[in-house]
């Protein structure tokens, strides 16, 4: 093995020591070629010095033409500028209070067109915004033709803003679509299509339809229309107007409980009636016929029960009829104190409902602090809403109660101390 | 001059809202209800009495059961007495309530205008106060103009059921 790498070794440095010799003889032979190469150019250098003393020469003539051209210049600009000053203060002189014209057709021309941007008009003829564009945001100094455009842009705005229109104009409706149809517009104050009320959105271009239209109540059929003064104020917070289920949707679960409460009272007590009026019924009938008694009714079944024992002894005959007429007075005065229950404990369930409702805004005091009454509102309208809720649920069962239990107290009364007393005399 | 009274009687119903025609609807009925009652109390009964007694024999009935024909006939009197009482008192009842929900409709008013305008606005608020206070105070009044007369009622029913209790023993 190391006899290898000594042979190895060997053969790569006698390469070596060859390509170095090599190399010596290459670097000699360069050598005096590039010296011969320099020798030759310096002699070109020399042959041409005088040439370029020429060119030197050359060179600053045309310096010395050229700056004399540019004081030239100068002096001329200085002239110009005079000048310049000269006409300035001459057009100054000339324009004098026309400046202050100027001015004001600037600023009026951007007040007119912060109120042409929000008002219905310009759904009409969107494209007369530039006119008033052109004056509020140019430095320009406007010419008779713009100014004329102006004066009449105003004068015609002012005229259509008192008129009743009807035009095409581009309309966005409440399901996003956009369509060109007839709008009907009353001054600057409603725009109407289709029995829809329009409002005139400036980021769109165009009239957007009204989340909430106006209610029937004010007339939204074809022949009747209304006018919002404000020009679209009202429109606008007709949707702040909660509606009547957002109403009973801020009541809460307390809200939810009460009506349910209310129903299902409600729902007895017309049930308690129906039947306590079909029993009153029969026994006013029975009244008329007390010789012929029908088991269909309490009092019928109290003179089946005085005729059977009416030849017993009297207490006996008492005891008896004491006992049939508890068993019917029962059964017609059931369920007559859950009605009066529930008239009783719905307003307690409103004031329950009021006492959360004040707990969660005092809640929204301690976070938010009293600064802001809007984030109040959710707690309060809890509070005052479960109340109406509680008072419309009671009020109705306080009444049906008193139905059914003059009604129930009306029969009572008939079986009870009448019975025996229209029995024995009709005897 | 009756057209300003009539001016101010509107312009009372106006801030008092919707809640206070109810008052007022109520007011009516309940009146009508007291009205009718004291008439019948003074005229009709009178003359239901009167026929009573005059056709009252003591030999017309068996005599075991006197007793309970007494009672009955003392029971008819009184059962025409109170006819509707019942439900006047129920209105007496439910003229607060009313006013109360007045009270917080009209709070409810107010509390909507805070939302929208905030609490600067207390012009706009004004309105919700009025609709909240007048329907109470109307409602508070007619109860207690009802309960007093109720209570004299119910007082004179009484006296006139004793009497004619009396009236009729002397002829049985």
């Amino acid at each position: 093995m190391t006899k290898y790498f000594l042979i190895f070794l060997l053969s790569v440095n006698s390469l070596f020591s060859l390509d170095l010799n090599n190399l010596l003889k290459d670097i000699q032979n360069d050598a005096s070629v590039q010296i011969k190469e320099e020798q030759k150019r310096l002699n070109e250098f020399k042959e041409n010095e005088s040439k370029q003393k020429q060119l030197l020469n050359e060179a600053k003539a045309i310096l010395s033409k050229e700056s004399k051209k540019s004081e030239r210049l100068k002096t001329t600009l200085d002239k110009n500028e005079e000048l310049l000053m000269e006409k300035e203060t001459l057009l100054n002189q000339k324009m004098g209070d026309l400046g202050e014209m100027f001015g004001s057709v600037r600023q009026t021309s951007a007040d007119f067109l912060t109120n042409f941007q929000a008002s219905l008009t310009a759904s009409h003829n969107p494209q007369k915004e530039e006119v008033f564009e052109e004056f509020a945001n140019s430095k320009k100094l406007p010419n008779i033709k713009q100014l004329e455009n102006l004066w009449h842009g105003m004068l015609e705005e002012i005229v259509r803003s008192g008129n009743v229109e009807k035009y095409n104009a581009n309309l966005i409706l409440s399901n996003g679509d956009r369509v060109n149809q007839e709008v009907t517009r009353v001054g600057l104050f409603s725009a109407k299509s289709d029995g829809k009320y329009f409002d005139y959105s400036n980021d769109m271009k165009a009239l957007v339809e009204l989340s909430t239209q106006p209610s029937t109540s004010l007339g939204s059929s074809d022949d009747t229309f209304v006018i919002d003064p404000t020009r679209g104020t009202l429109f606008e917070l007709l949707n702040n107007q909660p509606t009547l289920m957002n109403r009973i949707q801020q009541g809460g679960v307390v809200g939810y409980i009460i009506i349910f409460l209310g129903v299902i009272g409600l729902l007895f007590a017309f049930y308690k009636m129906v039947v306590l009026n079909l029993v009153f019924t029969k026994m006013k009938k029975q009244i008329k016929s007390l010789d012929a008694p029908s088991d269909n009714n309490p009092l019928g079944k109290v003179i089946n029960i005085f005729n059977k024992y009416k030849n017993h002894d009297l207490n006996d005959l008492e005891v008896k009829m004491a006992e049939t007429i508890l068993k019917e007075t029962n059964r017609v005065k059931k369920g007559q104190s859950f009605v009066k229950l529930l008239s009783a404990v719905t307003p307690l369930l409103g004031l329950l409902g009021t006492v959360t409702g004040m707990i969660a805004t005092f809640q929204a005091i301690t976070l938010f602090g009293t600064g802001d009454p809007k984030l109040m509102a959710g707690g309060i309208s809890t509070a005052l809403i479960t109340t109406v809720l509680g008072l419309v649920a009671a009020i109705p069962l306080l009444f049906s109660y008193t139905y059914i239990s003059s009604k129930s107290g009306r029969i009572v009364s008939i079986l009870e101390e009448q019975g025996m007393g229209m029995l024995a005399k009709s005897l | 001059m009756i057209d300003i009274y009539l001016d101010n009687l509107s312009s009372f119903f106006d801030k008092g809202g919707v809640v206070l025609y109810i008052v007022f609807f109520i007011a009516i009925f309940l009146w009508t209800l007291l009205l009718d009652r004291y008439v019948y109390l003074y005229f009709g009964y009178k003359k239901y009495r009167n026929e009573l007694l005059k056709n009252l024999k003591p030999s017309l009935y068996e005599e075991k059961f006197k007793t309970a024909i007494k009672e009955y006939l003392v029971e008819d009197g009184k059962q025409r007495l109170k006819t509707g009482l019942s439900f006047i008192k129920t209105l007496i009842i439910v003229c607060p309530l009313v006013g109360l929900l007045g009270t917080v409709t009209g709070m409810i008013e107010v509390f909507d205008v805070m939302a929208i305008q905030g609490t600067s606005n207390v012009k706009a608020m004004a309105n919700g106060v009025s609709m909240a206070t007048i329907p109470t105070m109307a409602g508070m009044v007619i109860a207690l103009s009802g309960i007093l007369f109720e209570k004299r009622l119910e007082v004179s029913i009484k006296y006139q059921t004793e009497k004619l209790y009396l009236d009729i023993s002397k002829v049985l």
